[in-house]
């Protein structure tokens, strides 16, 4: 799972689900019954799904916004980038602190921070920043920060650690550029610089500050359109807008980040006028009822759920239980079953999303025409498990915390039809991450969330260690040799054609083995009643985003 | 009762204080030692991270160490009142806590205060009019408001006056002490309701017996105003078991109104160790199981002062001896 909106962060809040829940049944009664996304009136492409028309730096909108009042699920407890902090916390980030490039939506790079950047070498990549981007005490950013940031970001100790675990070193070259030395060749790389976990602050300021940077108290000075006004962890954030910008002055001149211990009182908030956006819900149905019809936007992401099934165990060790299950998952049920937060059924574990970053539609369709899925079949899924070490099916325990219980109830009730009986046990969150890294693995469902674009991101959930044992996010416990070396070459090779052949591959070792089912394209969701945003795609949150906010 | 046995009794509560806050301590570290999961678990939250990374981590918070040590370690901080970071945030313990701990006491005395006017007056004023049709619908009422979870009202509060009658704000905390009355008002109103419910039938049943007795008669008998009946001897007789119930709500209304604080997002006191129960933030369930135990015993040791001003029996008991 990577960072921001992975279930663990929404099951943090299981007991505020319970009252959403029930505040749902409550208020669905007295609330509108509006569609649960809004469509566009015109019949055209949603706001949501257009792509950013403005250059770097500069708001979607001209229309001057006062105040903006932003609903954020959960708690803002620092803005140390290099700590811990919840998915709230990383999305209020994003409006002051800014990464050197910009992912679009077809997941390719733009200019941001950084207005030109190169790969110089097998190894080597080079920044040059752009000049005149004034922090909010107005001094100039160079190289140094850049530098400065990065090393601390990927220091050990630090939470973003894993991210930059391919970087040898970052040298400022000169005053504005940036050259990047990483250990061996790793296509991935490319698309670090555009990520939240990868943004860029003052140097003198963090050295001034030193433990006590980015904690309320201290906070931290970056180059962003809004600068860090004040910050409690209890309440949230006040912004303002940086009148040097390097874009221009921002058009919405201050931000109240509201924090907001679950949907129902955050739905209950944006109908009564308190907040104007919230960038982010975990419920769409659910609050829609409770916000009165019509106000949030869902648009399908390159992230994709998975039903973890743990090799190591019998049955599951047995390819034709597998493929059993794999046949009698009906996903339309699951994604019902999600309340809105699905994008779409989703059949192999790399979204093509991922893999159009390598090819066109056609070539990608091409690629993956010898990958096997599974599509709902009871018949073949009997048919497999009659094949199997268990032909009468049997009983195995489902693992998962309160948040995914639904979904692992509709899993279950589906299993059941072809006889394997499914015992579900809620856990703590703790505790489940604890059996996920533990040597025995749950049979168990979960959230991958935000994707990074390029398809070497599903390595995450196939790793092994140096022995072939799974380690990492490896929760199946997947251990193919051949499936070692494949993602080895993924990263190592740097065109574009070979690469998709390669995940390809991949994908066929998974389509034959099963190691998990996928699910469904995890979806992103805003609700607002006067504005949208403008390119919500995968990767909606890398930059200062209310820059993409416009009315409706 | 003298002073010197007023004085004694609360050195005697401080010292047992000291006590308890030893041995929950102890208690609360094992619990949490023998549940499954570390703090590294939760922090990490099954997201990408180096061999490097978890290490460090294991390091930081001592988990390579044996259990008694660990405890030995966070003990020697606490007593100089050091209680270390929070693991989930890495925030000190106090400043979080800190944090939250403003508006969660408004809350509470808020809804203390909401709690002693909405139960008491109306079981006193049921008392009176016992069979009545205002006592029975005030009973009914109670019966509802005590059938109606906490978490109920205040969504229904939400909906009925921040909605569809907008006259309080949905969310927030407000700022300076009218602001806060103001959006504390719907959340205090849900978490006392359901206790106001319980104190009203308490109220009222210990009213009732006072009415009862027959110094009241002979008050009565001796030509006293109703009034003067109804204050001095039978309402300060009928508050005494309503005082024994109310030295714990005002401890129960700070630490346990997580499902308030939820349902109006309010990040107080009870969210905060909901959170750091889920995620085994060792050091936050520490300082809060000790900041709990400091207020039960205190919001106790109040209530028994409250019975030596309530009770003459009590106050000059040592002066008879």
């Amino acid at each position: 799972m990577s960072e921001t909106n992975s279930v663990p962060r929404r099951g943090r809040w299981h007991l505020a689900l319970t009252l959403a829940a029930l505040a749902a049944v409550l208020l669905t009664a007295c609330a509108g019954t509006g569609p649960a996304a809004r469509k566009d009136p015109d019949g055209g492409p949603r706001p949501a799904d257009t792509a950013r028309s403005a250059d770097p730096g500069k708001p979607v909108s001209d229309q001057h916004i006062p105040r903006l009042s932003l609903g954020i699920a959960g708690q803002i407890t620092l803005v140390n980038p290099a700590e811990n902090m919840g998915a709230g916390g990383l999305y209020a980030n994003q409006l002051g602190l800014e990464p050197l490039l910009r992912i679009d939506a077809q997941g390719k790079l733009q200019p941001w921070l950084a207005t030109e950047w190169k790969r110089v070498g097998d190894k080597v990549y080079e920044y040059t920043l752009r000049q005149g981007v004034k922090f909010w005490d107005g001094t100039e950013l160079t190289s140094q920060d850049v530098k400065y940031s990065w090393d601390r970001l990927r220091a050990t100790g630090s939470r973003r650690s894993a991210y930059f675990a391919p970087v040898d070193t970052v040298e400022a070259a000169d005053t504005y550029t940036v050259r990047v030395r990483l250990k061996q060749p790793d296509a991935s790389w490319q698309y670090t610089p555009a990520m939240w976990y990868s943004v860029v602050f003052q140097k003198k300021f963090a050295e001034q500050t030193g433990t006590k940077f980015g904690q309320p108290g201290t906070l931290l000075v970056a180059t962003g359109p809004w600068k860090f006004d004040s910050l409690n962890p209890a309440t949230g954030m006040e912004l303002s807008a940086h009148a040097g910008y390097w874009g221009g002055k921002p058009r919405v001149d201050r931000i109240s980040v509201k924090s907001f211990a679950d949907d129902n009182s955050m739905a209950l908030a944006l109908r009564a006028g308190e907040i104007d956006l919230a960038p982010t819900v975990g419920g769409p149905t659910g609050f829609d009822a409770a916000a009165g019809g019509g106000t949030v936007t869902t648009v399908g992401t390159c992230a994709t759920s998975l039903l973890s099934l743990p090799l190591q165990q019998a049955p599951w060790n047995d390819v034709h239980v597998r493929r059993a299950v794999a046949h009698a998952i009906k996903r339309e049920d699951i994604v019902a079953a999600t309340q809105g937060r699905a994008g779409g059924p989703e059949s192999t574990l790399m979204s093509p999303l991922l893999l159009r970053t390598l090819g066109s539609e056609k070539e990608v369709k091409a690629a993956l025409e010898e990958v096997e899925t599974y599509p709902y079949d009871l018949k073949a899924a009997k048919a497999e498990l009659a094949r199997s070490s268990v032909p009468g099916g049997f009983r195995f325990t489902f693992k998962t915390i309160a948040a995914s219980a639904p979904i692992a109830q509709v899993i279950a009730a589906q299993l059941k039809q072809i006889g394997i009986d499914l015992e579900i046990k809620v856990l703590t969150e703790t505790a489940w991450y604890a059996e996920l890294g533990g040597q025995n693995k749950p049979l168990t469902y979960f959230e991958t969330g935000p994707c990074v674009p390029d398809p070497s991101w599903a390595a995450l959930f196939l790793s092994t260690d140096k022995t072939g044992a799974p380690v990492g996010l490896n929760f199946a416990g997947y251990t193919k040799p051949e499936m070692k070396k494949l993602l080895a070459d993924g990263l190592l090779e740097q065109d574009p054609q070979e690469r998709l052949a390669i995940y390809a591959k991949v994908l066929e070792h998974l389509g034959e083995d099963v190691p998990y089912v996928p699910l469904y394209a995890e979806g992103n969701t805003y609700a607002s009643i006067d504005y949208d945003l403008v390119e919500f795609g995968s990767f909606w949150s890398n930059m200062p985003w209310v820059l993409n906010v416009i009315p409706k | 009762m003298s002073a010197r046995a007023i004085l004694l009794m609360i050195g005697k509560r401080l010292v047992a204080l000291v006590v308890l806050i030893a041995i929950l301590s102890f208690l609360v570290f094992s619990l949490v030692h023998i549940a499954p999961g570390t703090v590294v678990d939760a922090y990490l939250g099954g997201k990408p991270a180096t061999p490097e990374l978890v290490q460090a981590l294991t390091e930081r918070y001592h988990l390579d160490e044996p259990f008694l040590t660990q405890y030995w370690l966070w003990l020697r901080d606490a007593l100089v009142f050091d209680f270390g970071e929070s693991t989930l945030t890495t925030l000190p313990v106090t400043d979080e806590i800190g944090a939250r701990l403003g508006p969660s006491a408004f809350l509470a005395v808020y809804a203390y205060l909401l709690t002693l006017i909405l139960g008491v007056i109306p079981g006193v004023v049921a008392a009176l009019r016992q069979r009545k049709t205002l006592d029975r619908g005030l009973v009914a009422g109670a019966v509802v408001a005590l059938s109606t979870p906490p978490f109920v009202m205040g969504i229904l509060l939400l909906y009925l006056f921040a909605v569809l009658v907008p006259v309080f704000p949905a969310a927030g905390l407000g700022e300076g002490f009218l602001d806060q009355l103001w959006h504390l008002t719907l959340p205090a109103l849900a978490l006392a309701l359901c206790v106001a419910a319980f104190l009203l039938r308490h109220s009222r049943a210990s009213m009732i017996k006072v009415l009862d007795q027959d110094y009241i008669m002979f008050a009565r008998a001796r030509g006293l105003s109703r009034r003067h009946v109804l204050v001095r001897y039978a309402f300060r007789n009928a508050l005494i078991p309503v005082v024994t119930v109310s030295g714990s709500l005002l401890a129960f209304f700070f630490a346990g109104a997580v499902f308030v604080e939820t349902a109006f997002s309010l990040g107080g006191i009870g969210e905060l160790l909901v959170q750091a129960t889920e995620t085994s933030d060792m050091p936050m369930i520490q300082a809060l199981a000790m900041l709990i135990a400091v207020l039960i015993v205190l919001a106790n040791l109040l209530a028994d002062l409250a019975y030596v001003a309530i009770d003459p029996r009590i106050r000059f008991e040592g002066r008879s001896a």
